[in-house]
């Protein structure tokens, strides 16, 4: 038997859409969250302790400072350093104090009666940079909300034999026309720059 | 990679070809080849980070099986099958001559899974009856192949890698065989009602590994090798089968326990997605999956159709040797694939010789998903912190679907069918969520930092669909 099979379908199709869901989250223990870089440049360091928040809306991350710690770093001699406390969990390096190369540095901390101490960590050398170049490429893709962007590229030479991982910092300034004159609710005032002002991020 | 769109597609294709045949009275033999291909691509426009990321899974098998009954009590099943599998591990192309994007190429997987398999059943007596088979397999990896070595005794990690071993095209990479036993027997107390109690063991050799909780094609097809081993599964079930004949309804409740094997979840911290080396973004340990199952299904008059309820429970526990190898410390936390409670309902009525009207109705719980725990500030930005996996769980998925099928007048010696249907698919028209994600605004970043959760629906609204079939005869 042979059966010849036809169909008209009408359908109408929709997409995808977004919703606002609230999954009633609740926060629960706080943990403490040390953040610090420690470099060979001058310093001084600025190393901060603060405290995790509930992940929802009603907490925020400086609900609570931590206050009465300590922070100290101690190297591979014994030379322990205690870093200056603002009182509301900002630390500060003392004067004179600065990372060096292939040093070995310990941090340790107490909070609350516990004490914590990190892993001996050595202040791993990095060859310098040759040289920083940028170029400008311009997007000319429809419906993109900016129209160009500078990318910007460095030359180093990395010891071929080890395995090493860069972290860069930079600041970038920026020429505005118009400044913020102050902000409102959702809406921004603008007024136009009387005096050469930079927007500076890092 | 992000976007500020993604395209996601899926594509199967498949052939086949079967041919059976009588050797005699009581012998028959069945011979099939099988192919298909599965294609599932990621896709984004945006001009400088436009890509294209496809992976898949080629699959061709030939089997024979031959068929001996030589009364209506007894049959006897002998096979043998080959299948060939491909794996696409993930391709990645720049789309567009302004993408910046690498093009990434990760070697094919190819495989070949040969078995041999008898299963007999016969009907003891006119109230026992028993099933028993047994399916040897034997799973081997072909080149080009590369398998990577680790430190002895130690996990596979970026940091303990050591060396590649390479398999020639043609030559055999690693093997597996086991044996997959079946033995299930039936007992009727009455003519009405049977007990069944079931054993099983079954073999994979090709797992999907996810670290989503939504289905992506971005998700990682894998063929079974030394680091990454077959998942086996062990089943025990009993069941109780009714049938109501005054009401026509058949009435069916089992109960199960599924051990589970090398189950695979991923680490955590390593990405799985176009990773060289897949067996340091996974791990593998233990589960099991319990359960009862119940059904109510009516197959004649005016009233057919079925209802379905399902209670389960999936279970991993990943407890390795290093804090890094163990998730949820080493307790069992819930699959990634969990539903625990299943609802399925279809119903058809037939209002007249020629219309019927249907309900489908599907209700099941949500996947179990991880929230961040907390967010932490770092820097100048707010970033979510993860502790344990799958305590939470998606909303779950409701849907309602009406139909009605008006079939065109039958005329004895017409050529011509026709009918007509009109359905509404999702006919609540809610927006059940395919995935849920999260976003931590940084208005003042430590002072006010709002968490902003939104949830995905593919199809969140009432569909009509009106179609016309007609077929010439």
């Amino acid at each position: 038997m042979r059966n010849t099979c036809l169909g008209i379908s009408l359908m109408l199709l929709l997409g995808t859409c977004v919703d606002p869901y609230d999954p009633k989250l609740v926060g629960g223990e706080k943990y403490l969250v040390f953040e610090g870089t420690l470099t060979d440049t001058p310093g001084p360091y600025r190393f901060a302790l603060t405290l995790s928040a509930g992940y929802n809306s009603t907490e925020s991350v400086y609900d609570e400072r931590v206050q009465d710690a300590k922070i100290w770093v101690t190297d591979s001699e014994g030379t322990r350093t205690d870093f200056v406390d603002d009182g509301k969990g900002n630390f500060e390096s003392p004067a004179g104090f600065r990372g060096r190369i292939e040093g070995e540095y310990t941090l340790g901390i107490t909070y609350k009666g516990q004490s914590y101490y990190s892993e001996p960590e050595r202040l791993m050398p990095v060859p310098s940079i040759d040289t920083v170049y940028t170029s400008f490429r311009r997007v000319t893709q429809q419906g993109n909300s900016v129209n160009g962007q500078f990318q910007v590229f460095l030359d180093v030479n990395d010891p071929a034999n080890t395995e090493n991982y860069y972290q860069w910092d930079w600041i970038h300034f920026d020429k505005p026309e118009y400044c913020v004159l102050y902000r409102q609710e959702a809406a921004t005032y603008w007024k136009r720059c009387c005096t050469d002002c930079w927007n500076i991020k890092t | 990679m992000s976007g500020s769109s993604s395209t996601f597609a899926w594509r199967t294709n498949a052939a086949t070809l079967s041919w059976s045949h009588y050797l005699s009275a009581c012998w028959q033999v069945q011979s099939s080849a099988v192919w298909s291909r599965y294609v599932a691509e990621v896709s984004v426009p945006d001009s400088a980070k436009a890509y294209l990321l496809t992976s898949g899974v080629d699959y061709a098998q030939i089997k024979t099986n031959f068929t001996y009954a030589p009364n209506d009590r007894w049959q006897t099943d002998l096979g043998l099958s080959a299948i060939r599998y491909e794996v696409t591990a993930g391709r990645l192309e720049a789309v567009g001559s302004y993408s910046q994007v690498n093009s990434v190429r990760l070697p094919n997987e190819q495989a070949l899974e040969l078995a041999v398999y008898a299963n007999t059943d016969l009907a003891l007596s006119e109230r026992w009856s028993i099933q028993a088979g047994l399916r040897g397999s034997w799973f081997g990896r072909l080149g080009p192949d590369a398998t990577y070595r680790y430190l002895l005794g130690r996990a596979p990690t970026a940091e303990t890698l050591t060396d590649s071993v390479l398999t020639q095209a043609g030559k055999l990479g690693s093997t597996f065989g086991n044996l997959e036993p079946r033995f299930s027997v039936r007992w009727s107390l009455r003519k009405d009602v049977s007990l069944k109690l079931g054993v099983s063991r079954m073999v994979q050799y090709l797992q999907l590994l996810s670290n989503t909780a939504a289905a992506l094609p971005a998700d990682r097809w894998k063929l079974a090798d030394e680091h990454v081993q077959p998942q086996v599964a062990d089943q025990l079930s009993v069941g109780y089968f009714q049938l109501l004949p005054k009401s026509s309804v058949e009435l069916s409740a089992e109960v199960f326990y599924k051990k589970l094997t090398r189950i695979t979840d991923f680490r955590g911290n390593v990405p799985l997605l176009l990773n060289r080396y897949p067996e340091t973004a996974v791990l593998q340990g233990e589960g099991f999956a319990q359960g009862v199952e119940m059904m109510l299904r009516r197959n004649s008059g005016l009233l057919t159709g079925w209802l379905s309820y399902t209670y389960s429970q999936t279970r991993f526990r990943l407890d390795g040797s290093t804090s890094d190898e163990r998730i949820n410390n080493g307790a069992y936390y819930p699959a990634g694939y969990d539903r625990p409670h299943v609802l399925n309902a279809v119903l058809n009525y037939k209002l007249s010789t020629r219309v019927s009207v249907s309900m489908n109705g599907v209700y099941t719980s949500g996947r179990p998903i991880t929230y961040p725990t907390a967010k932490i500030y770092l820097g100048t930005r707010t970033v979510p912190f993860y502790t344990d996996r799958n305590r939470g769980r998606l909303p779950a998925y409701i849907r309602g679907d009406l139909g009605l099928v008006v079939n065109g007048r039958r005329v004895p010696g017409r050529k011509f069918e026709s009918d007509f249907s009109l359905s509404i698919y999702n006919v609540l028209g809610r927006r059940n969520a395919y995935s849920v994600y999260a976003n931590t605004l940084p208005v003042y970043a430590q002072y006010y930092n709002p968490v902003k959760v939104y949830k995905l629906s593919v199809l969140g609204a009432m569909i009509p669909s009106v179609s016309y079939n007609f077929k010439f005869k």
